[in-house]
């Protein structure tokens, strides 16, 4: 019941954000210089026809004209129209969104393969070499550019050893899971420094913990004491932290997808910035907006019900 | 590679502050962290952890060992097995022929659309009555077999090919003909409506025969013809499917026809069986994917994922081509690079001055470092690869000292302060600017460079308020009619943006247009150009190739110096 009162609750602040989010998108692609009709129309359009396509776009109308536009088609549940491939935005959303969908799972599941164990033998050996070396290495990863991992991952395990597709997504479910895991590998990098350090931490503390030694002494087995009380304990916040990093997994998704030529939300939104497709920015940034939100709300439910110590207000 | 990492950095900046904001906004629960109680271990215990700890590695390896076999196992069943190295053989189906290339179309019909992203893929789905040569140079029959003109040059009578159907069995008619024609002309909003500005009707005396009418004698009105909007296209499909629809999917008699487009993702070709020449085309299908990242596609076609690229960067081609399994290119095109002057300022209205900056300009440094050797000197403002390019035209030579002399002559002997403008993204722009700078400083002229974006780039050189700017032109037909127009005529984009105004020229070019006679057209285009080559409203540079690498495998692989792919005969 408290979770309900708080989740009507935080479903209602959204509204105000949302429509905040609408403004700045809104502003924003309309402040950067460049006319989207220009841009269609290339280098040899006379300025008759730029006017004329404009008109056609509906970008002769006042600003304030079309914002409204844009927010009565946005709660009718309709996107708009791409002003590039003339269709629905909706439909080119759809098979894109599974796309970047995946990704962002994909990349959790690395991101859970890699740092759950690590962050736990370092939290089990704090300061020990083994520790040192995966607390360097981990920075080490942090600090790369993404880009540039994947360009090495692909130099190896596309080029030379011929592992996986360069990229692409491919056809069959087999492909797009091998067309996955390069670009998965890549955002789970970028993630798992900060997991492992917050796991590490978290484990020390636990461990430290009176009622790990009271289990101990009551002469449960270690196995035991891991799985239920050291690891259970330390993976609260780990969890939280990993809900919000896969939120902001979907601001990497732009450098990630167009790295590996997968065709994803992120892909369409760097495609569409530059040829100035209004609609599409729009209802991008309104949908990953409208994510984070939900996602948000979800890690801080799921929170309280992990520990029943956390209040909602 | 570059352009990539601008596109990265500005989408990101844009999810980079919006998504902080949210979490400003979301509430989190405070973490109750539990207490430390310090370090407290016990002997007995620490021996029982070491074990347990080993356990716990023991099954991590084991099961990261498992993931990482199954990886290589669907790696090797999709390879083959095949073990040439670091270059692998193509996975790809022996008769499809896959094209990677950096951007997508955006709208398939030939008449309303305006980009070369669309116009290259006409040259297989598309025909008309003529159509222009693989070298670019001249016209020649297509499904028209032959034709009569009236001795005023007015009246074209085409003699149509008998049994040519649609990639959808039904068969072309003259009505097909007629309204295909009448479409491209009268569509207000078509960027090539004016290549059909002369034609006056479009009749059918009978179901093989297609006589044009002309307002007037018009010289360029077979290559407006072979162009691709003049192509015939399905009047039946097209009221069947609608206007919008169209644009997705439009009904030729090519080779090959448009089976399906995922937008940003891949179009894809397939072969037009009704095709009327039963031998053509050797490939069942042609699909053109979307790689945007320029290592990305190198990669691909390295490892065989494609079988061809487009846009292969400079720097990349001499290394591809050395790799025995891949050929790379630069195929004729029509493009000149040219450096844009703005004529309506200060001192850049005087022609004295242009002709110095020309005269300061060392090309072919900037072809070595910039273009990696690539390309050619321009010597006119007209395409190397299109009619009536004249070799003889007196084009300003890399001359300092001269240059200086101008310079001194028109009052500029201590030189000037002047900004260049480079597209972001763009690394040969780049390049050579930052030659160009150093070049120019010799004669004592300041150049300074100012990286904007595309977008604000065009907006800002239709107000002509910029100096001056690096840009492309290529050609969408083989005559050079609308080169001229739009180079030579002030109403056409104002002289490809440099606002330069000239009557005299501007007379010659209307000329040559209803001259009939191809020797005077050719003295008339000649004198067109050693006018422009003496004015110099812009600076022809390069006539820049089209980069396109291949496997070795891939015989027969046609793209004309207007862009249109030819894969008739393609094969691999």
């Amino acid at each position: 019941m408290q979770q309900l009162n708080y989740a009507i609750k935080r479903l209602l602040q959204m509204i105000p954000v949302l429509l905040c989010v609408t403004i700045l998108v809104f502003v924003m692609m309309r402040l950067i210089p460049g006319n989207p009709a220009q841009i269609m129309l290339g280098e040899k359009a006379t300025p008759e026809m730029v006017a004329a396509k404009e008109v056609e776009m509906g970008l002769d109308k006042p600003y304030i004209v079309q914002y409204g536009i844009f927010l009565r088609d946005l709660v009718t549940g309709n996107l708009g129209e791409s002003i590039q491939y003339s269709i629905p935005v909706s439909d080119l959303l759809g098979s894109r969104m599974i796309v970047t969908v995946s990704l962002a799972l994909m990349t959790a599941l690395f991101v859970v393969l890699i740092s759950f164990p690590l962050g736990y033998y370092c939290g089990r050996h704090k300061n020990g070499i083994g520790d040192n070396i995966i607390r360097v290495l981990s920075l080490v990863a942090l600090s790369m550019p993404q880009f540039w991992i994947g360009i090495l991952l692909l130099l190896l395990f596309g080029l030379q050893l011929g592992w996986v597709p360069i990229s692409g997504w491919g056809v069959t479910f087999l492909d797009h899971v091998r067309c996955l895991i390069l670009p998965s590998i890549t955002g789970a990098l970028g993630v798992c420094t900060l997991m492992i350090k917050n796991l590490r931490g978290n484990v020390a503390n636990v461990m430290g913990m009176d009622f790990v030694d009271f289990a101990r002494s009551k002469g449960i087995s270690e196995g035991r004491v891991r799985s239920r009380h050291i690891v259970k304990n330390a993976l609260i916040s780990t969890v939280t932290l990993l809900a919000l990093r896969i939120v902001n997994l979907l601001g990497y998704t732009v450098v990630i997808e167009t790295v590996f030529g997968l065709p994803g939300v992120g892909a369409l939104l760097v495609e569409a910035i530059f040829r100035r497709d209004y609609a599409v920015v729009q209802s991008v940034v309104v949908i990953f907006a409208a994510l984070v939100l939900i996602v948000n709300l979800i890690t801080d439910i799921s929170y309280s019900l992990l520990d029943p110590r956390v209040e909602l207000e | 590679m570059q352009n990539a990492i601008i596109m990265r950095s500005n989408g990101a900046a844009l999810i980079g502050f919006v998504a902080p904001f949210f979490g400003v906004v979301g509430r989190y629960p405070a973490v109750t962290a539990p207490i430390s109680a310090g370090d407290i271990s016990f002997n007995r215990e620490e021996r029982n952890e070491v074990e347990s700890m080993k356990k716990f590695l023991k099954r991590a390896i084991v099961l990261l060992m498992a993931v990482a076999m199954v990886f290589s196992v669907t790696g090797c069943s999709s390879s083959g097995g095949d073990t040439s190295g670091g270059s692998q053989a193509a996975t790809t189906d022996p008769n499809q022929l896959v094209i990677a290339r950096p951007e997508d179309s955006d709208n398939l019909d030939p008449v309303t659309q305006d980009g070369n992203v669309n116009i290259w893929l006409f040259g297989l789905t598309m025909e008309g009555l003529v159509r222009a040569s693989d070298d670019g140079k001249s016209i020649e029959p297509w499904l028209a077999e032959s034709w009569d003109i009236n001795p005023e040059g007015t009246q074209y009578t085409f003699h149509l090919k008998p049994g040519v159907k649609f990639a959808n069995g039904t068969e072309v008619t003259t009505e097909d003909w007629i309204w295909s024609i009448e479409r491209a002309r009268d569509t207000e909003s078509s960027a090539w409506a004016f290549a059909m500005e002369a034609i006056e009707s479009v009749e059918a005396p009978d179901e093989n025969t297609l006589v044009i009418t002309l307002t007037e004698p018009w010289a360029p009105i077979l290559a407006d013809l072979a162009m691709f909007n003049a192509s015939v296209q399905s009047k039946a499909y097209y009221e069947e499917v609608g206007e919008e629809a169209y644009t997705q999917a439009p009904m030729g008699t090519g080779p090959f026809y448009f089976a399906e487009w995922q937008k940003g993702e891949y179009v894809l070709l397939e072969k037009n069986t009704n095709y009327w020449n039963p031998d053509e085309p050797k490939l069942d299908s042609v699909k053109f994917t979307v790689v945007p990242d320029d290592n990305s596609r190198v990669m691909q076609l390295q490892a065989g994922q494609v079988d061809a690229i487009t846009f292969v960067p400079w720097n990349r081609m001499e290394e591809l081509d050395a790799d025995p399994d891949i050929v790379a290119v630069g195929l004729p095109s029509t493009e000149v690079r040219n450096m844009i002057f703005n004529n309506t300022i200060e001192p850049l209205n005087d022609a004295r001055v242009r002709r110095a900056l020309a005269m300061a300009t060392d090309r072919q440094e900037l072809m070595d470092v910039a273009l990696y050797g690539y390309g050619e000197l321009a010597t006119s403002f007209m395409s190397v690869n299109g009619m009536y390019w004249n070799e003889n035209v007196d084009y300003p030579e890399y001359d300092p000292e001269g240059a200086k002399e101008l310079l001194t002559e028109a009052g500029y002997g201590d030189g000037f302060e002047i900004t260049l403008a480079l597209d972001s993204g763009n690394t040969i722009h780049a390049t050579m600017g930052t030659l160009l700078k150093e070049q120019w400083a010799e004669v004592g002229i300041t150049l300074n460079l100012e990286t904007l974006e595309k977008g604000t780039i065009n907006e800002r050189m239709n107000n002509l308020t910029l100096d001056l700017q690096i840009r492309p032109w290529t050609n969408d037909m083989a005559d050079p009619s609308q080169q001229a127009d739009y180079s030579c005529i002030y109403d056409n984009a104002m002289c490809l943006m440099s606002g330069w105004q000239n009557d005299e020229v501007e007379a010659l070019v209307n000329e040559a247009k209803t001259e009939l006679d191809p020797e005077k057209r050719q003295e008339l285009y000649y004198e067109i150009q050693q006018m422009m080559a003496d004015e110099l409203p812009f600076f022809s540079m390069f006539y820049i190739p089209y980069p396109v690498a291949y496997r070795s495998n891939v015989e027969n692989f046609i793209q004309t110096p207007l862009g249109a792919y030819r894969f008739q005969e393609t094969t691999k």
